[in-house]
């Protein structure tokens, strides 16, 4: 029987942004393994930059001191990548759709709404020690 | 429709209860509480329904109180409920349900009986809000003018968290007075009791007083003081072990005493003061030890001392109204523990050193102003501003978060009728943040925070259009203090166009359309303050149209058809940037029926099929629905 293949990479970033160009190469060594197309290629790099954007900025506050902590797992045509801060959370239920004409105004809620887009499933776990945004990807 | 299963049994039994009490006038072993706030002022029905993307949410609302020949019912329902669809299928739910019915006995007496039911559940969370609780009531109410009412009742409550379900006696005891008149002072007061004992010593309590005197002393002159006092106790049950023998108690302590005066100096120039001191404690413990959770060893003590005054000096003219403030906030926090079982000291020194480092202490200076000019009925001239001053201090030396941060905001506008039809408004915004932590593990956070922000509005009003277009430009600069010893700080400036436009047409009685266009261009790059100058990183392009073609009949309905289209295009700007380029466009044919069933009875109906395309690419459909239902009873 041959054996299921599965890759698990954790990797902690600081708040240093220049740090994201690595998730592109993180990313083609797992597509050495489990190919997938150039357009999802770009889905997943894109969600997963914007999740740690967000997890810098947002969560962070951009504090040199506090880590960001990538996860990815890739096992049976999935990519699950998750993306936990240290900051103090938020309430998710405060990020409304930007494709509204109330909140098209609004400075926050960009980020989280690409990753949803581009991600076949999204959650969000938050509370005062952190926020994780788990993003999964059918390959 | 979101709710378990598991709930029906209960919701039955409060309907039952209700139509019980509805058709033989009370014969029941329910609740009540007249001291809720049970004033139902209007009797409505409401329903909304929304699916927008994956989300879902349906609220309701019933609002309905009668008098009848003997008695009076009051019934209030309020649930909302949200599914959020992905792999993972997430929910959260709320309800509330009230029902009174009083009953007079005699001129001074009534019969009184009430039951409250809660819900709530909420799956991306351990459990513990899982909660659901019900209770049933029966008392008499005491009408003793000047003391309006004094209430005793006596019932059950059921009380279910997580999976521990406990039975419990419910006690409470109310009184109130209102506008008890002594010597041109207004007395108020309000006294609510309640307890309910449930298994194993395991109870909850409420008790809230509050006191307020208030006169008015010749025109302008007017004064108050008021005290307020809460003691709470919860019993919960332990997370995750879940016994009904074991649970955590939390007792909060609250008092709060305040005071204002309203002065008239001279002519129309008034000052007013007010003052406040918050008092509050939280102990937190638990009834047995656990090996396995360090906290059941300790008892937890949570103290807050804070106060605030505020004086305002102010002018009331025709042309110039000028008011000035000051406000000081001093708050102090202080966390203790204390050994409730037997545990080791080098645990005990780790949990109280966890506990020190959330001691703080705040103290806050703040000056505002505001001039208000009218030099003519047509003009309206306003600048505000607000200066404030902040030090945080923490004892622990592992608490890194002291800092002073100063602030200044002000903003000047101007908004000019020119005719009936044409009205023209410019404000423009300054904010000014220093930001310097005062331990040097966090210096390299020190920034100084300058936002520029100018908007112009205009609006055309005519019989057959009303035009209002709306232009911003926004400027955002954040500079660091020692980002050359730091490489993972830069500063960074943030530049921000909007133009917001919104067109209504009106054709004729029938037809009528409206529109709304945003665009928005916004920058950001790494800043170079000394020589103003910025190295461009990303832009951000983003625009939104929906326009629609309304069409009404005579005299119930409104059917509105046309199309929305949103895009979102990044950009990465420069070598340097990190971010990825991408488009995202979706086109959405959207439709609205709104049907009037007649004074306060609407129904309406909002959908629209969003087509979506990444990168120029189809990328899937998505349907979104609103449905809303409002009838006044």
């Amino acid at each position: 029987m041959k054996k299921k293949e599965k890759i698990e990479i954790i990797r902690e970033f600081t708040s240093d942004r220049k740090l994201i160009s690595e998730l592109e190469e993180i990313l083609t060594s797992i597509q050495l393994k489990f190919p997938f197309g150039k357009d999802k290629f770009h889905n997943i790099l894109v969600a997963t930059t914007e999740a740690v954007i967000n997890a810098i900025q947002h969560g962070n506050k951009n504090d040199p001191q506090k880590k960001v902590t990538v996860k990815i797992i890739a096992e049976n045509k999935t990519i699950q990548i998750l993306v936990e801060d240290e900051g103090e959370g938020f309430d998710p239920s405060t990020l409304q759709d930007p494709r509204t004409p109330e909140n098209i105004l609004k400075e926050r809620g960009r980020g989280i709404f690409i990753i949803k887009e581009l991600s076949d499933s999204t959650s969000i776990v938050t509370g005062k020690s952190g926020t994780v945004v788990k993003m999964e990807f059918k390959i | 429709m979101l709710k378990s299963k598991e709930n029906r049994p209960l919701r039955l039994c409060i309907l039952s209860t209700f139509l019980l009490i509805f058709f033989y006038e009370i014969r029941s072993q329910i609740v009540l509480s007249v001291f809720q706030d049970t004033s139902l002022k209007k009797n409505y029905i409401s329903q909304i329904f929304d699916k927008q993307f994956n989300i879902y949410r349906l609220s309701s609302s019933l609002s309905f109180a009668q008098k009848f020949s003997s008695f009076n019912v009051s019934f209030l329902n309020d649930y909302e409920g949200f599914i959020i669809r992905g792999n993972e299928i997430s929910k959260k739910d709320q309800e509330k349900l009230f029902l009174e019915v009083d009953k007079s006995l005699f001129h001074f007496l009534d019969l009184s009986i009430q039951s409250n039911y809660l819900f709530n559940s909420d799956t991306k969370t351990i459990g513990l809000y899982e909660a659901e609780k019900i209770n049933g009531s029966v008392g008499l109410v005491l009408k003793l003018p000047p003391i309006s009412k004094v209430l005793f009742t006596y019932g059950m409550e059921k009380i279910k968290q997580v999976s521990i379900e406990q039975y419990g006696p419910r006690l409470s005891l109310g009184a109130n007075v209102e506008n008890f008149n002594i010597i041109d002072v207004n007395l108020n007061s309000k006294l609510f009791l309640e307890e309910i004992n449930l298994k194993d010593g395991r109870k909850n309590s409420n008790i809230f007083f509050n006191l307020k005197f208030d006169g008015q002393f010749e025109e302008n002159n007017s004064l108050f003081i008021s005290l307020d006092y809460s003691n709470l106790r919860r019993d919960y049950i332990v997370y995750p072990i879940y016994l009904d023998n074991f649970f955590e108690t939390r007792k909060e302590n609250r008092l709060f005493p305040t005071f204002g005066l309203s002065y008239n100096l001279f002519g129309k120039t008034y000052v007013n003061f007010t003052g406040q001191l918050n008092l509050f404690s939280i102990n937190r413990y638990y009834n047995l030890f656990d090996p396995t959770n360090q906290y059941s060893a300790i008892e937890r003590t949570l103290l807050e001392q804070s106060t605030e005054f505020n004086i305002e000096l102010f002018a009331e003219n025709k042309y110039f109204s000028p008011r000035f403030g000051l406000n000081y906030y001093l708050r102090n926090e202080e966390n203790t523990i204390d050994k409730k079982y037997e545990i080791d000291n080098q645990t005990f020194s780790q949990l109280a050193s966890t506990e020190l480092q959330k001691n703080n202490f705040q103290n806050r200076l703040r000056l505002f102003y505001n001039f208000v000019f009218r030099p003519s009925k047509n003009n309206l001239t306003f600048l505000n501003g607000n200066l404030s001053i902040l030090r945080y201090d923490t004892p622990s030396q592992l608490n890194d978060d002291d800092r002073d941060e100063f602030s200044f905001l002000t903003t000047l506008s101007t908004i000019q009728k020119f005719s009936e039809y044409y009205t023209l408004s410019i404000s423009f915004d300054i904010q000014l943040n220093h930001l310097v932590f005062l331990k040097s593990t966090k210096s390299s956070l020190n920034n100084w925070n300058r936002i520029i922000k100018l908007t112009a509005s205009s609006q055309y009003n005519t019989e057959f259009f009303l035009w209002k277009p709306n232009l911003e430009i926004y400027s955002n600069y954040l500079v660091y203090d020692f980002e050359v010893a730091s490489n993972s700080t830069k500063s960074f400036a943030f530049r921000q166009f909007v133009y917001r436009d919104s067109l209504e047409l009106f054709f004729s009685n029938i037809f009528m359309l409206s529109s709304i266009l945003v665009y928005k261009f916004s920058e950001r790059g790494k800043l170079f303050w000394n020589t103003f100058s910025m190295t461009k990183e990303l832009g951000i392009k983003e625009f939104f149209m929906r326009a629609l073609l309304y069409v009404s009949t005579k005299p119930k309905l409104q059917f509105g058809f046309g199309a929305r289209i949103y895009n979102i295009k990044q950009v990465p700007l420069g070598k340097s940037s990190f971010h990825e380029e991408y488009s995202y466009y979706s086109f959405s044919p959207e439709t609205e029926i709104k049907v009037f069933l007649g004074k306060d009875k609407v129904i309406f109906l909002q959908g629209w099929y969003e087509l979506k395309f990444w990168n120029y690419k189809i990328a899937g459909e998505n349907p979104n629905l609103i449905l809303t239902t409002k009838v006044a009873l």
